[in-house]
This record gives structure tokens, C-alpha cells and sequence, in this order.
């Protein structure tokens, strides 16, 4: 899976912690998701859409 | 099922109390082991009751120990579990096929060192830190 949590973080002005912070996971966290390494499960990815305000498949697709 | 303790408790105090429950489970085994070790050592010829008796204690904090790591895996968020449980993985395979190969070794030769299984536990900790310090998973859930 791709992501562009990343940019959306950025477009927010949030750090990674900060992020973290609203979604309830560690700043390692964050950075494990933004670099791919971790795909998030469906209520985490749901939690993170609704944040942004965007569907899930606008911020998550397929490599 | 393991399942995030939802906004309850955040990944840094979850990552706390876990270093301060394995930290004083530790050592209160280390305590309980020289003191059993000890107290075996002076009494000649102990009865099995009386050892069995005498090791649950240290047996309780390696309990403790584990009760720890569970309770980690409850508390902290889905990415640090995934990859906390990654490295038990690793570590438990690990000393999976080494305890088995070495067992075999020992089956078919006189010539190899007996090993203690008591030494087992102490393994699983050590490759479970070395998975969770370089493996995949390296950095995640202990800040």
C-alpha cells in the first residue's frame, strides 16, 4: 500500500508527534505508516480519513 | 484478542509501565533466584518438596514478567504491537531451532555440554531484545 499521509501531515502543519497525538499512536508509529512499513488496519485507516476529511482510498492505494 | 486499550492510556505511558513492571519483576528475580539458590545450598540434601517449593517464587516473577509483556501488548497502539510481536517471533524461532538443533547434538554425542533448560527463558529474553533492537521492528513502542 501507498499513502500520502505524509503530504497531508504537512499540508497540516503537524509534526509527526503531533499527529500521533490525535490518532492515539506513538510518533514511531506515525513515521512506521508515512514510510510503508506498516499498512494500518481498516479502524486506524478510518480514524486517519476522518481527520483529514477524505476518503480512505483518496489517502491509501495499492502500490 | 488483543485489542487497543482505546485512548485509555497513550503509547509513551503504556511504554512506562512496562519498563517499570519488567524492570522490578526483574530484579525481583534476580533477588529471588540468588536467595533460593542460596538457601538450597546451605540445607544438604533438600527434599524435592522442598525445592519445588522454593523455586516457585522466582517462578512468580518470571510469571510477572510475562503478565508485563501481555499487558504491554494490550495497552500499546496496533503498529508497536505489530512489530513488538514480530520481534517475539523472531526471538522464539530463533531459540526454537537453536534449543532444537543443540538438543539433537546432545542426543547423538557424549561429547557435546549438557544445557540446562532453565537457560531457555533467559535466551528467549535475550534474542526477543536483539530482534526488537535490529530486526524490523527496531525503534517501535519503548518511547
Amino acid at each position: 500500500m501507498e499513502n500520502t499521509l505524509k503530504t497531508l501531515r504537512a499540508e497540516q502543519g503537524w509534526s509527526q508527534a503531533a499527529l500521533g497525538e490525535q490518532l492515539e499512536i506513538s510518533r514511531q508509529s506515525v513515521n512506521a505508516i508515512e514510510t510503508g512499513r506498516y499498512d494500518p488496519s481498516l479502524p486506524l485507516a478510518f480514524k486517519i480519513a476522518r481527520l483529514f476529511g477524505k476518503p480512505i482510498e483518496e489517502i491509501f492505494s495499492e502500490d | 484478542m488483543l485489542t487497543h486499550n482505546k485512548g485509555k492510556i497513550t503509547p509513551k505511558l503504556a511504554s512506562q509501565r512496562y519498563m517499570r513492571s519488567m524492570l522490578g519483576f526483574s530484579l525481583g528475580y534476580a533477588g529471588a533466584l540468588i536467595g533460593v539458590t542460596y538457601l538450597l545450598k546451605t540445607i544438604a540434601n533438600a527434599p524435592l518438596l522442598y525445592i519445588l517449593l522454593a523455586t516457585i517464587l522466582p517462578g512468580l516473577f518470571l510469571f510477572g514478567m510475562l503478565w508485563s509483556i501481555w499487558r504491554f501488548l494490550r495497552e500499546v497502539d496496533e503498529v508497536a504491537r505489530h512489530f513488538i510481536v514480530q520481534s517475539m517471533i523472531i526471538g522464539l524461532f530463533g531459540i526454537l531451532a537453536l534449543s532444537g538443533v543443540w538438543g539433537l547434538m546432545e542426543l547423538l554425542s557424549d561429547e557435546i555440554p549438557r544445557l540446562p533448560v532453565f537457560w531457555i527463558f533467559p535466551a528467549f529474553f535475550a534474542a526477543f531484545g536483539f530482534a526488537a533492537c535490529f530486526g524490523p521492528g527496531r525503534g517501535m513502542g519503548l518511547k
